[in-house]
C-alpha cells in the first residue's frame, strides 16, 4: 500500500468514523422526533441540548492531537501549523465552555416549553451547536489538509 | 444573552467560511501534488533516457526538417534544454520513442516533469555522478546523430574517439548549431583522445566549401576549391590550433596547407598563445566578473574556448544567422564575455550587442582579435573607441558602446 492509498484510507476515516458517525446519530433525532415520536418542537428538542458542541470539541482535539504528532515525526516545524494546533485547542476548550453554559441554562428549562422561549434562546442554542460543529469540521479539514500538504511536500 | 449568542453563531459562520477556503486551497494543492506524482514516469537513480528513433525512413527529418529546420521544434529543444539544465547534476537523458513527435513529446514531458516535480527531482539528484554534465558543460544540447538518435553531449565523445565525426554537409549555416557544438566539442576534446586526424566529409561541393570558409574563415574558398586534386567530397582537417598551419589532406592522402587570416595568427602557436596571455592579462587588470563565455564565431570558439578554461566558465556561442546565442546563456541576469577573432567581428560583434540588448545589457565586456586594417576601419568609426590599441587584441567594454544610438546601423561593408 503507498503512502497515497494510506492518505485517502485515513482521510476516508476520519470522514467517516471520527465525524460522520457520530453527527448522524446526533442529527438522526431530530427526524425520529419529528415523524415517528411525533413531538412538537423537534428541531429545538434534538439540537438545543448543545450534544453537537462537545463533539465538536472531541474533532477539533482529535485533529490538533494527530497534527501535533505529524508535527513532531517532521523533522522542520512550520510555525503556521503550530498556531494552528494552539487555535482547535483553544476552540475545544472554548466549545467546551459554551457546552457548560448552554447546557446549564437548558436544564434549567421544564417541558413543555412555552413557545415565546422557543422561539428564541432554545432555537439560538440549536443554531449554535450547527454552528459550532460546522467550525469544528471545516477548521479540522483545514488543519489536517494543511499539515497533509506540508508532510508530503518536505517528505 | 440572545445577542451574545448570535454574536458567537457570526463569529463561528466567519470562521467556518475561512476555514473552508483554506481546506479548499490545501486540497485542491494536494489534488495537484498527487496527480503530478502519479503523472510522473518513474525514473530510478543511475539510469540514463534515450531518445530514439529507430525508424531510418524518418532520419534525414530527424537531421534536417524536423528539429533543426522548424523553429517551432527548435524553440521547443531550446526551452527544453533550459529546463533540464536547471538541473545542475543531470548527465544524460536519453528516452525511447517510436517517433520523431513521440520523441519531442517525450522529451517536453521530460523535461516539463523534472523542471516541476520535486520528487523527481530529488531522484536525480541522488543519482549525482551520473547526472554531472551540464553545469560542467553547457554545450550539452541535445544532439542529433546520424544514428538518429538524439542524445546529448556525453555521447557525441564516443564518436570522437573513433575520429569520425560527421561535419560535412551540416557545417552549412542552417544547420550551424549542430556544426558549432560540434566543432566546439571537437577543439575541447581532441587532445583527449590523442588523434591527430579529423575527418570531414561533405555530401555537395557547397557543403565542403562552406566547412573550409568556416573552418578557415578566409573568404576565399575558390582558391581552396581549385587546389588540384582536391576532393569535393571529403577533406582531413588538422588540428587548428595545436599545428602552425591550417592543412587539408585530400582523400587520396594529397597535403595542402593553407595560412590564410586570421588563422595563421590562430594557429601560430607562438602567436595564439601571445594572444591568450594578452587576453588574460586585460582580464585580469580590469577585473572582469563574467559568468560566461560567448564566442560570436567559430573562429573566436578557440580564444572562447582558452578562457573559459583559465577562468573556469562555461562557454556559448553565437548564432549570426538566428541571432541567437546557443545554449542559452545559464543565466541571462548574469554577465557574458563576448569573444571573437575575425574579420568579420565587427558586424558580428553588433549583431550580438544588438540581441543582447534585448535580452539583457548585463555583459561584461568585448573581447575581439582582428588585423590591423580592420582596426583603421574600426577607428575609422569614431563612436567605436578602441579600448586597447595594441597590434593584436583589442578589448571593448560595454560601456563605449554605450555612446551607439539603440538602432545605431553600421555599414558592414566597411567592417
Amino acid at each position: 500500500m503507498n503512502s497515497k492509498e494510506i492518505s485517502i484510507i485515513k482521510i476516508i476515516s476520519w470522514i467517516g468514523l471520527e465525524v460522520g458517525i457520530p453527527i448522524l446519530f446526533v442529527f438522526a433525532l431530530w427526524p425520529i422526533s419529528l415523524y415517528i415520536l411525533e413531538l412538537e418542537y423537534a428541531f429545538e428538542r434534538t439540537l438545543s441540548s448543545a450534544d453537537l458542541i462537545p463533539l465538536g470539541a472531541m474533532i477539533l482535539i482529535g485533529a490538533g492531537v494527530n497534527t501535533t504528532f505529524d508535527e513532531i515525526a517532521r523533522e522542520k516545524r512550520s510555525i503556521k501549523i503550530i498556531i494552528n494546533i494552539i487555535g482547535v485547542l483553544f476552540f475545544s476548550l472554548f466549545f467546551l465552555f459554551i457546552y457548560g453554559f448552554v447546557k446549564s441554562v437548558y436544564l434549567t428549562y421544564s417541558f413543555p416549553i412555552p413557545p415565546n422561549l422557543v422561539e428564541t434562546k432554545i432555537t439560538y442554542f440549536a443554531y449554535l451547536s450547527i454552528a459550532c460543529i460546522v467550525f469544528s469540521i471545516t477548521y479540522s479539514f483545514a488543519l489536517r489538509a494543511m499539515s497533509f500538504y506540508t508532510n508530503i511536500m518536505k517528505r | 444573552m440572545a445577542s451574545l449568542i448570535i454574536g458567537l453563531f457570526v463569529a463561528l459562520f466567519i470562521g467556518s467560511l475561512i476555514s473552508i477556503v483554506v481546506a479548499v486551497k490545501y486540497t485542491v494543492a494536494i489534488k495537484n501534488h498527487i496527480s503530478a506524482v502519479a503523472g510522473t514516469p518513474s525514473i530510478p537513480a543511475n539510469t540514463d533516457f534515450v531518445i530514439h528513433d529507430s525508424s531510418s525512413e524518418i532520419e534525414s527529418r530527424v537531421k534536417t526538417d524536423v528539429l533543426f529546420h522548424d523553429d517551432e521544434s527548435l524553440d521547443t529543444l531550446k526551452s527544453i534544454y533550459e529546463k533540464i539544465n536547471h538541473f545542475s547534476n543531470l548527465m544524460s537523458v536519453e528516452i525511447e520513442a517510436k517517433s520523431v513527435v513521440d520523441m519531442l513529446a517525450q522529451l517536453t514531458d521530460f523535461a516539463t516533469t523534472i523542471n516541476s516535480h520535486p520528487v523527481v527531482l530529488r531522484r536525480l539528484q541522488n543519482a549525482k555522478e551520473l547526472w554531472g554534465y551540464f553545469v560542467n558543460n553547457p554545450l550539452g544540447l541535445p544532439e542529433i546523430q546520424h544514428q538518429h538518435t538524439l542524445k546529448f553531449g556525453p555521447h557525441l565523445k564516443h564518436e570522437l574517439e573513433q575520429c569520425s565525426i560527421e561535419l560535412g554537409k551540416s557545417i552549412s549555416s542552417e544547420e550551424f548549431q549542430i556544426n558549432f557544438l560540434r566543432y566546439t566539442e571537437i577543439l575541447e576534446n581532441w587532445g583527449k583522445f590523442n588523434k591527430s586526424w579529423l575527418m570531414l566529409r561533405g555530401e555537395t561541393e557547397k557543403g565542403i566549401k562552406e566547412i573550409t570558409d568556416d573552418v578557415i574563415d578566409s573568404g576565399d574558398s575558390e582558391k581552396l576549391n581549385s587546389q588540384e586534386g582536391f576532393s569535393k567530397n571529403w577533406g582531413w582537417l588538422k588540428h587548428p590550433v595545436l599545428q602552425n598551419r591550417f592543412d587539408l589532406y585530400t582523400i587520396s592522402g594529397e597535403k595542402r596547407t593553407f595560412s590564410w587570416s586570421p588563422w595563421n595568427i590562430l594557429t601560430s602557436s607562438e602567436r595564439f598563445e601571445e594572444v591568450c596571455m594578452l587576453v588574460e592579462k586585460e582580464i585580469i587588470d580590469k577585473q572582469w566578473n563574467f559568468k560566461a563565455v560567448c564566442a560570436l564565431s567559430t573562429s573566436g570558439f578557440p580564444l572562447a574556448l582558452f578562457i573559459g578554461k583559465a577562468f573556469s566558465k562555461p562557454v556559448i556561442g553565437f548564432d549570426q544567422e538566428s541571432q541567437t546565442f546557443f545554449p542559452p546563456p545559464p543565466n541571462l541576469r548574469g554577465k557574458i564575455l563576448l569573444v571573437d577573432f575575425s574579420v568579420h567581428t565587427g558586424s558580428t560583434l553588433l549583431k550580438a550587442i544588438t540581441h543582447l540588448r534585448k535580452i539583457s545589457e548585463d555583459y561584461e565586456g568585448i573581447i575581439t582579435v582582428c588585423y590591423n586594417d580592420y582596426l583603421e576601419k574600426y577607428k575609422s568609426k569614431e563612436k567605436i573607441r578602441i579600448f586597447d590599441n595594441r597590434k593584436i587584441v583589442h578589448l571593448f567594454r560595454m560601456s563605449d558602446f554605450n555612446v551607439l544610438p539603440p538602432h545605431h546601423e553600421l555599414d558592414k561593408t566597411t567592417l
